[in-house]
């Protein structure tokens, strides 16, 4: 499954912290800002170089003390979460 | 009545356009009329305004001498310099900005700072400064949103040599932030519209260069007068002033 980012956020890095800042003109939709982990944002740089699961887990270096099983799990936690709250869409759904 | 006007604001020559006759008072000395044409005004939308409406504000002059911070912040962002929503006073030769969402008692500390230290320190703005990243510091400027009871000095600018992020508590506590834990915080201070992603970019650049060059602290706070002797003692030390 690959996905699209909704329009209007816009991912940043300030001193090491990853973050995705929305926008003005979808600031009734989304936080201003929200900030995300190393590893999240591992899976955002991934998404917007149009990897899927697959390809994703084949390129990303684990983080220490995680195997690749748990990094799936908190992959799979993390697409759904920005599904849910909007931040991404399916590719199957958008047109 | 012509309604463009130029100004200075933290040294970059701006033009104004307005849609009230009588914007330009708000902004007293700032300000001179222009007549000629003008490209590119820093000018309020009627997206601005309307957006504003959520909050009970009516659209009027102002509300445009108000709006007109954000828009001025847009166009000074590509220059390396931000409005800052922050009360900040100089003290031993630099600039301390008190900052935290309305309300939260920006005011209330710098009334406490005046009454204890008002021998030690000045006000340099009570609402909206102007901050400028040159090379490893930033620089304070005067703007003209000095805040309702106009607190301020048109003149004064000075190194910046810290902030104080306020929140509201039971007990008094103040702790120096890592860059990484005031980035969040700080971002949403620049008094930016966020419109386009190069303006959430130019924010982002001067919040790095801003943390990288100051302590940040955190103060939570009872509003009261020890809350501001644990600060100036915190800052006093730390930097040895």
């Amino acid at each position: 499954m690959k996905y699209k980012f909704h329009e209007g956020i816009v991912y940043t890095v300030i001193c090491n912290v990853h973050m995705l800042v929305a926008t003005r003109n979808v600031w009734d939709q989304f936080p201003a800002v929200k900030e995300l982990s190393a590893l999240q944002a591992c899976f955002w740089r991934g998404i917007s170089e149009g990897m899927d699961e697959e390809e994703l887990m084949n390129a990303i270096h684990l983080p220490s003390k995680m195997n690749l099983d748990t990094v799936r799990q908190r992959y799979h936690l993390f697409v759904n979460k920005m599904v849910d709250e909007g931040y991404l869409i399916p590719e199957e759904q958008s047109c | 009545m012509s309604r463009k006007y130029t100004g200075n604001i933290g040294q970059i020559d701006l033009q104004f356009q307005f849609r009230f006759e009588d914007t330009s008072r708000y902004f007293k000395n700032w300000l001179s009329e222009c007549t000629e044409d003008i490209l590119n005004p820093v000018q309020v939308t009627q997206q601005d305004f309307d957006d504003q409406k959520r909050w009970g504000l009516i659209e009027n002059s102002y509300v445009e001498f108000l709006l007109s911070a954000y828009r001025t912040c847009d166009y000074l962002l590509k220059y390396s310099r931000c409005i800052f929503h922050g009360a900040v006073f100089l003290w031993k030769g630099k600039a301390f900005i008190f900052t935290a969402q309305s309300g939260v008692g920006k005011s209330t500390q710098l009334f406490h700072w005046l009454k204890l230290y008002g021998d030690e320190i000045k006000i340099m703005n009570g609402d909206k400064p102007v901050l400028y990243s040159e090379s490893s510091r930033v620089i304070v400027y005067p703007s003209p949103w000095k805040g309702k009871e106009g607190l301020g000095s048109d003149s004064l600018t000075a190194p910046l040599g810290g902030i104080i992020i306020l929140e509201q508590g039971k007990e008094n506590h103040i702790e120096r932030l890592i860059p990484q834990k005031s980035v969040p915080q700080l971002l949403m201070r620049i008094l930016f519209t966020a419109e386009t992603e190069e303006s959430v970019r130019n924010a982002g650049r001067m919040i790095e260069a801003i943390v990288m060059s100051v302590p940040v602290w955190k103060l939570i706070n009872k509003g009261d007068a020890d809350s501001a002797k644990l600060t100036h003692e915190t800052i006093r030390k730390e930097l040895n002033l």
